[in-house]
């Protein structure tokens, strides 16, 4: 388990060094960016001086080995635009993404298995299918239009909640529903068919032999099997609500990470992609890690190999 | 004197739903089995041997197949007419199963243990913890796993083929049932092992008296532990009889044919295997009249195989056949062997 563990770890640590790498050239490829940074009037001499200034007319070889040596020190450098550094302004910015996306990822995931359990209890074929259907609508509307359609009908027709910006639960709602109902979906999608492929397995039947009931044999016996597959997924997606939940928070102007890469991308600020782009890579990682051990915990069958 | 009847399927029909409407898997059968005994069911894949079990058990596939007409007795109560809760309280005490498949038979997520306590606490309510706990130990070792009280603890995955075989052995006794139903056993399973698993149910038997129902294709293994056999083709019993009796003078043609594709010691090893020639009808193709009559060697071109279903009847004292010319069978293995002693020669 030890040995498990450790080796994930540097897997880990190896992921989000290549992550940075990648990110650190692809951004150097986008376009100069003292030449966005100077104003329109700037001549080619103060332009050539900002270069000197930021470390770019040096061979990108160079640049990228400063810039290790830099964030080994915990220094990745600052904002372009502010000044300030980049890793503080991310970080800043962290617990509001973290606000929306754990409780959209909460939200989806509980009411996913409380109505996947129902539909498996129930008897009722109508309501199986209808439900399905619902998830399956929900999961057809883009997020920013399903955004815009709550803004419309809480905020603007019935005056209810607001549609912009951080602040106490009545700014959460919407943009947490938005996301939510979007989880929501995919979950119940995926729980009822892992629950439906453990349905057919010859294990079920023999719960049904000993003559143990339906409930026990679906909570007891499907459940923690159907699980499983659902787990990964959540891993992967949970990472990616963390990773900062760009259109959502665009449309609801929620200060978040994701937001301000956005953001930072057109204004060249590299600093602050790079530093978004591993905090939130770090976070995946982290993630994921948590997958595999929770995995481990459930699947007896993984914790030994 | 035959011991009393235990179970007594009549007139057990099975329908499928297929894309062509519903058709039968299992058509119109009816056997007993008497309490002690081991009544061997035999019959190649897709002849409905399984299918029969699965509804005597009340575990038919939901929507896609249902029981379309017959009845089930135990001990003279109807288990067809009864709901949900009372087939429960039936399962895994009087009636209890052991699946082909040891490997997907046990959940993989749940310890060994548990999933035999689990068969205990369901019928023996009011015992502790530590009650049933104690019974599954004792119930592993019984069936013959080394070391059950850390086996207890292990997961399936952990378990071998045959130590799986015998949990579910022990899980299918944890409540002394009176029958037990043994669908294809061994097939899963290494041929050592399979001899292995046979000795553990047959000392199971002789412990609880539960009578068994064995499920399999395998003559060699009825001929071992039966002391009655059906025979099933095409969802019909074809015939019936006591073990001696079937091997020693087969009254239907395709008892014959089985018997005759076994493997013989005395054999020239350059000799072909016999085969039945054609192939087994599908739950679509099922010919009008004998279902048997398209491969029939003794069908010699009459009429009557094709449009009329042969009943099964009693040929000879405890013994029934569901062939219109039963009575030629006799003969007519006879003449065909002595061809073969002529062609030989």
């Amino acid at each position: 388990m030890l040995w498990f563990v450790t080796r994930r770890v540097l897997q880990s640590v190896l992921t989000v060094f290549g992550v940075v790498t990648a990110v650190f050239f692809l951004v150097r490829l986008s376009g100069d960016p003292a030449a966005l940074l100077m104003p329109v009037e700037a001549t080619t001499e103060d332009i050539a001086r900002l270069r000197t200034e930021l470390g770019l007319d040096q061979p990108l070889l160079v640049q990228y080995l400063k810039f290790l040596a830099n964030a080994a020190h915990g220094d990745l450098g600052q904002s372009l635009r502010n000044r300030t550094s980049a890793l503080g302004l991310v970080i800043e910015r962290l617990p509001a993404t973290l606000e929306l996306a754990l409780t959209a990822f909460v939200l989806g995931i509980a009411l996913a298995f409380a109505i996947g359990l129902l539909m498996r209890l129930s008897s009722s074929q109508k309501l199986r299918t209808t439900l399905l259907w619902a998830a399956f609508i929900r999961q057809a509307i883009p997020v920013f239009w399903f955004g815009l359609l709550l803004i419309l009908l809480f905020s603007v027709t019935l005056r209810w909640l607001p549609s912009l910006g951080r602040g106490g639960i009545a700014n959460l709602i919407l943009p947490a529903t938005t996301l939510a109902t979007y989880e929501l979906g995919l979950y119940l999608r995926l729980f009822n068919a892992a629950m439906a492929e453990e349905e057919g397995q010859d294990y079920v039947r023999t719960a049904y032999a000993k003559g143990q009931s339906r409930t026990k044999i679906v909570l007891r016996h499907m459940l923690p099997n159907a699980l499983l597959p659902l787990i990964t997924i959540a891993g992967i997606n949970l990472g990616v609500l963390l990773g900062g939940t760009v259109v959502t928070e665009t449309v609801f102007s929620w200060p978040g990470a994701g937001r301000l890469i956005v953001q930072s991308v057109s204004q060249r600020d590299y600093p602050v992609i790079v530093a978004g782009v591993l905090v939130i890579s770090v976070i995946f990682v982290f993630v994921n890690l948590m997958v595999d051990l929770i995995y481990g915990l459930l699947d007896p069958r993984v914790r030994l190999s | 004197m035959m011991a009393d009847v235990i179970l007594s399927v009549r007139d057990l029909t099975v329908e499928f739903q297929t894309p062509d409407g519903p058709k039968r898997a299992v058509d119109n059968i009816s056997f007993d089995v008497h309490e002690h005994e081991v009544f061997g069911v035999v019959g190649e894949s897709g002849s409905g041997k399984s299918v029969t079990m699965l509804a005597v058990m009340g575990l038919l596939p939901q929507g896609q197949a249902r029981i379309a007409g017959g009845e089930v007795k135990f001990r003279g109560k109807s288990l067809l007419d009864l709901d949900t809760e009372g087939l429960r309280a039936i399962r895994g005490k009087h009636l209890s199963m052991i699946f082909q498949d040891p490997m997907t038979s046990l959940n993989p997520v749940i310890k060994i243990g548990s999933q035999i306590a689990e068969a205990i606490g369901l019928h023996q309510k009011g015992l502790s913890r530590s009650a049933i706990r104690d019974r599954a130990v004792e119930l592993l070792g019984s069936v013959g796993v080394p070391n059950p009280g850390r086996r207890f603890d292990q997961y399936p995955h952990e378990f071998s083929g045959g130590m799986r075989q015998r949990a579910m052995i022990a899980m299918a006794i944890a409540n002394d049932p009176s029958i037990l139903i043994a669908d294809e056993p061994t097939t899963a399973l290494d041929v050592t092992i399979q001899a292995q698993v046979m000795e553990v149910l047959a000392s199971v038997r002789e412990r609880t008296g539960a009578a068994m129902i064995l499920i399999t294709h395998d003559l060699g293994l009825v001929a071992e532990t039966a002391d009655r056999v059906a025979v099933m083709y095409g969802g019909r019993v074809a015939e019936l009889a006591g073990v001696d009796e079937i091997f020693a003078e087969p009254r239907h043609p395709y008892t014959v044919g089985l018997l005759a594709s076994l493997p013989r010691l005395d054999a020239s090893s350059s000799e072909q295997l016999y085969s039945i020639p054609g192939q087994p009808p599908g739950l679509r193709g099922r010919p009008s009249g004998c279902v048997f009559n398209p491969r029939c060697g003794l069908k010699r071109g009459r009429e009557r195989c094709e449009t009329e279903v042969p009943a099964l009847r009693e040929v000879a004292p405890a013994h029934a056949a569901a062939c219109h010319f039963s009575e030629e069978v006799g003969d007519w293995v006879r003449e065909v062997a002595a061809a073969k002693r002529e062609a030989a020669l």
